[in-house]
């Protein structure tokens, strides 16, 4: 992006690096689980119970970019959804405000939805290919009742695209004929139609080329420093978390398992499955092969989450295990200030 | 473009491939005068974004897109000496699985959901040796040769694994699967459309690892197709860039990431977030662009910060800046000498 949107700070963030925290919280989770059954088997009917996110507890504050980073089936698009309400949790409490989220009705969750957004990973799916562009967004605010006349909807319409940088004069066309970066700016116009103050981006780029990406990315900082909006940000992609967020959490099998400022987390390293994530990432320099932890794992995959492993459920991939680890699943201690870890080594003196 | 690897041969050698495609709206020069050369042993890399041509590229040379009414391909593909392009579909298809094969790109949709990954692999081994000579292995033999296929990409229970299903392995177990397919009959050139990106990072660096093992091992030439930088910078020796079906730079890989010297390569560069210090990405302007109405001269200069007249009208040279470093760019024609500072 050539031209940025606002230029003047409005939040107590100066780089990336380095950044100051807000301490306002925005949203505080409290022991969020979510849980799945199924029931599979015609003759002998089995059931599952598959826990996607267990016990999860943090706070999200007011300005922050929070990242949570994991591999496929770890549960953090389903912790990014039952956030914003679109699962139910099991238990567990979801403080807005001084509301609690968990328990509303779909009624009564109406005024929230204006609050937070979601933006979903793929643009080709989340946007109808059968409606123009205009008249998707125009939904999101007539569903609000936020521009009374069409004429102020329209304008309205012509801001927002603006805002995400597309001609206000696409408004008449139809996904199929942008581009898969333009698509992903009308879903995050969309998002914003109805002024919300949190957003969760579900792998937002996940789907794009880097080159595209990385202008979408800067679209999304700016929009957040513009607007002063909050992030919940879900990606695998660790290069991006590092450049996006400001603080990450890295989730598997629904529990975190290391949290804390971005740069410290990258920089400092603790849990054995942050190590080997960061040793995995493809880098494009010597230098950053370097930086690169060793990695901390045996071959091996992610296990099925309807039966996880007995105590740290990263046991049987990390190569420092020991019995303890086997028996009891270690707490979330807090090694540095707001570096927080899940792991043996550190709870045991 | 001439190669650096002629002393030792080379397997796949493009020499000014053009592919144009007639379609409703007109013509769609997709591919333009590319060369590119595949030594023995070697491994390349082929980068750019989506839609510039790298697809196109490798079904041209596996023979998925022909001459036909619709379709102009000018130019020669050598493997091994033979141009593919004349050649008749029988006399390709003898040597397509046997000597060139290909991974496909997503490992959760190739592989057929009714058959066992026995049969489907049984019936690669069987495909090469009917092809061979005729019929020469007896049943067991192509069992056993597909037993070790699968021990060779570290399958647990390979006789299991024979009889199972592709629905019951996870993704990280059916790439391994389609490496083994592809490398069964031991081909001489191998090529790797987007290998591992549709897994997570711990598992393709677990595939990756295990497919620079067995390429080092056999020996096969590698052409991989990629547009996550990190995986080219990893697997390859060197690489070509190749924006709207053109090409755009080609350079040695490791030197290529210190200093790429086209507009394009720099700016697909710049656009990879870095776990080190999470510097600002900056990304390219602007999209691919529509085949039908091709830019003129240099294909990138809608989108190049660097562009100037001379760019919209004339299709800059080749300059070659160093051993078997290539660039196609005016800003290098006469600036040789003094190549811009890297960034």
């Amino acid at each position: 992006m050539e031209r940025s949107l606002l230029p003047p700070r409005l939040l107590p963030y100066t780089t990336a690096r380095g950044t100051v925290i807000p301490m306002d919280k925005l949203l505080k989770i409290e022991n969020l689980t979510k849980e799945f059954r199924s029931v599979s088997g015609l003759i002998k009917r089995t059931r599952s119970r598959i826990r996607a996110v267990q016990d999860i507890s943090c706070e999200i504050r007011q300005g922050e970019i929070f990242g949570l980073v994991g591999e496929s089936g770890c549960g953090k698009s389903t912790l990014g959804k039952t956030i914003v309400r679109l699962y139910r949790p099991t238990s567990g409490a979801i403080w807005f405000g001084d509301r609690n989220l968990s328990d509303l009705s779909e009624k009564q969750l109406v005024p929230f939805r204006k609050e937070m957004q979601l933006v979903f990973q793929d643009p080709n799916a989340s946007l109808n290919p059968r409606r123009s562009i205009g008249s998707s967004i125009a939904d999101a605010l007539e569903i609000h009742g936020l521009t009374p006349g069409r004429q102020a909807r329209q304008a309205e319409i012509h801001r927002l695209l603006e805002q995400v940088e597309i001609p206000p004069s696409y408004r008449h066309k139809h996904p199929s004929v942008l581009s898969g970066g333009q698509r992903q700016r009308v879903a995050i116009a969309r998002a914003l139609a109805v002024q919300p103050r949190f957003l969760v981006l579900d792998e937002p780029t996940s789907a794009l080329d880097v080159s595209v990406q990385a202008k979408i990315v800067r679209l999304i900082q700016d929009l957040q420093l513009h607007l002063g909006l909050t992030y919940l940000f879900v990606t695998h992609d660790l290069g991006l978390m590092r450049t996006l967020s400001h603080r990450t959490a890295v989730m598997y099998l629904g529990r975190f398992y290391e949290t804390g400022p971005t740069d410290r987390l990258f920089d400092n390293p603790l849990h054995p499955y942050t190590q080997t994530l960061l040793a995995s990432v493809p880098v494009v320099s010597e230098d950053e092969e370097r930086l690169r932890p060793e990695d901390a794992s045996r071959e091996g995959e992610v296990p099925d989450p309807a039966n996880p492993p007995h105590g740290c459920a990263f046991h049987p991939r990390c190569m420092q295990a020991t019995q303890a680890c086997r028996v009891s699943l270690p707490p979330l201690v807090e090694v540095e200030p707001g570096h927080f870890v899940r792991c043996c080594r550190y709870t045991s003196p | 473009m001439e190669s650096h690897m002629m002393a030792d041969g080379v397997t796949l050698d493009i020499r000014s491939l053009s592919v144009s495609f007639r379609v409703y709206g007109g013509t769609a020069h997709v591919i333009d005068d590319i060369s590119l050369q595949v030594g023995t042993g070697e491994s390349i890399g082929l980068v750019g974004e989506t839609g510039c041509g790298k697809t196109v590229t490798v079904k041209t040379i596996m023979g998925m897109v022909r001459r036909s009414s619709s379709t102009d391909i000018a130019g020669q593909i050598l493997f091994r000496g033979t141009d593919l392009v004349p050649l008749e579909h029988r006399k390709l298809f003898s040597r397509i699985g046997r000597e060139l094969s290909m991974i496909p790109q997503d490992p959760m949709t190739s592989l057929n959901p009714v058959f066992t990954i026995g049969t489907q692999l049984k019936d690669v081994i069987r495909y090469a040796d009917r092809k061979q000579s005729g019929p020469n292995l007896t049943r067991r033999q192509i069992r056993e040769r597909a037993l070790e296929a699968l021990s060779e990409v570290r399958l647990p229970n390979p006789e299991r694994m024979l009889t199972s299903y592709p629905l019951q392995l996870s993704g990280g177990m059916r790439q391994r699967v389609l490496i083994a397919m592809a490398l069964v009959n031991k081909p001489a050139l191998l090529i790797a459309d987007e290998p591992g990106t549709a897994l997570d990072v711990t598992i393709q660096k677990q595939v990756l690892g295990l497919m620079s093992n067995l390429i080092s091992q056999s020996g096969v030439s590698v052409l991989m197709i990629s547009h996550n930088l990190g995986v080219i910078h990893e697997m390859t020796d060197r690489l070509y860039i190749m924006y709207a079906g053109q090409m755009a730079e080609t350079a040695p890989t490791r030197a290529f990431f210190s200093r790429p010297r086209h507009p394009y390569s720099r700016g697909l560069r710049d656009s990879v977030p870095t776990i080190s210090d999470g510097a600002a990405i900056a990304g390219i302007t602007g999209t691919v662009p529509d085949y039908l109405a091709a830019p003129a001269g240099c294909r990138f200069h809608p989108r190049c910060k660097d562009a100037d007249e001379r760019c919209a009208v004339e299709r800059p040279p080749e300059v070659r800046m160093e051993q078997a470093w290539n660039v196609r760019c005016f800003r290098h024609v006469c600036s040789r000498t003094r190549p811009p500072e890297a960034r």
